[in-house]
């Protein structure tokens, strides 16, 4: 799977994508938004990410990562939202063409957790990790970290579809690999492949972080096609 | 050993494995207690929960079981009305594996995304117990 679309054009596209949230207009309908409206609109862009499920992480104060790199724009970072130019939001909503729609979780893991959880159940690792998640982080120094990202990565994701562990889905039906360059790819399979297919996705992208005792991970996945309604496009879409 | 006697067990096992899994006391864990609201369970705690049941009782439930048991099959659309408020038909479905909600008082305000945060203890030993028993059923 190929790396997701420019940070910018992503963000812009979640802006465009918490408003279509929040209102009852459908992206085709809107060919013009105010420059006000687009600021308000992006500010509620933390609250779309939030809708995937109820009892949130994002609210809890995070320390921020100071070695995240530009993967982080990719993220769902409220400041970075509202810090889009309006020039930005404006090109993607002239475009004249729908817009993708763009689906965002986030996660936040406590690496104590992801280490007490498989030192007293160890049987469970197998799981959730797949073989190749959990050699790549045996070989780290920090592995406990990277094994909580990966965690993290895998509830984005769900986060970002909607569905949590849904029926029929394993832990390992998400999984995250990493290219030459070392940044992180989602591998779906099973059910939550066929529920991203559901969903029209086309591109998914991952962006991991962590420090010691804490590991945070964002999914945003871009999918063809408009909006339904607010909330009603889990798993109602005509066939897969 | 009769049914009423592994339901008792069943219970005293989700207790434990809630417990240990959140590190509460177990004097903490109440049957009536919510496991997401009240106990502060997430996904993971969900995991570590239902599998420590599994190793204690032999009964296998997933955490992608339970949402679908608790919603009983009943399609999204059919579930929650076009506000995500739960219809009439999701709440009688709920009553059934939730006997301790008060359908008259949730009639018209309940969201479909707060559903598992009124999920108690005692409703996940239902669950394992009612698995259970079926399994019990199908080995005669």
């Amino acid at each position: 799977m190929p790396p997701a679309e420019e940070p910018n054009t992503a963000t812009a596209a979640k802006a465009a994508k918490a408003a279509d949230r929040t209102g009852t207009t459908k992206a085709s309908d809107r060919t013009t938004a105010t420059e006000a409206a687009n600021v308000a609109e992006a500010a509620k862009t933390a609250e779309a990410a939030k809708t995937a499920r109820p009892a949130e992480t994002a609210d809890r104060p995070l320390p921020q990562d100071p070695t995240s790199t530009a993967d982080a724009a990719a993220t769902a970072h409220p400041a970075d939202t509202v810090g889009v130019p309006p020039g930005a939001a404006d090109r993607t909503e002239t475009a004249g063409e729908s817009l993708p729609r763009v689906l965002v979780g986030t996660d936040i893991v406590v690496v104590e957790r992801i280490a007490r959880l498989f030192a007293e159940q160890p049987a469970l690792v197998g799981r959730v990790f797949t073989a190749r998640e959990l050699s790549y982080c045996a070989g780290k120094r920090r592995g406990g970290e990277h094994l909580a990202a990966r965690f993290a990565a895998k509830e984005a994701v769900l986060k970002a579809l909607g569905t949590g562990l849904g029926t029929r889905m394993q832990w390992t039906d998400v999984e995250v690999v990493n290219d030459r360059s070392g940044r992180p790819q989602v591998r779906l399979r099973g059910e939550v492949d066929a529920v991203a297919r559901q969903r029209r996705m086309r591109r998914v992208d991952v962006s991991l972080s962590h420090v010691p005792g804490l590991a945070l991970a964002s999914a945003a996945l871009v999918c063809e096609g408009e909006d339904g309604p607010a909330g009603r496009d889990r798993g109602s879409e005509p066939n897969g | 050993m009769t049914a009423t006697a592994d339901r008792t067990d069943i219970l005293a096992i989700v207790q434990e494995a809630t417990a240990d899994a959140l590190g509460l006391d177990e004097t903490d864990v109440a049957p009536d207690a919510t496991l997401l609201d009240d106990l502060g369970a997430e996904s993971i705690d969900l995991l570590d929960i239902l599998f420590r049941i599994e190793r204690r009782s032999g009964v296998k439930v997933q955490a992608s079981d339970l949402a679908d048991h608790i919603q009983g099959g009943i399609p999204d659309e059919e579930f929650g009305d076009e506000n995500e408020i739960v219809t009439a038909v999701g709440l009688a479905h709920l009553k059934k594996v939730m006997p301790q909600i008060d359908v008259e008082k949730l009639a018209g305000t309940l969201a479909a995304d707060h559903v598992m945060g009124l999920f108690t203890v005692q409703n996940l030993a239902d669950i394992v117990a009612s698995r259970a028993e079926a399994t019990a059923n199908a080995a005669r």
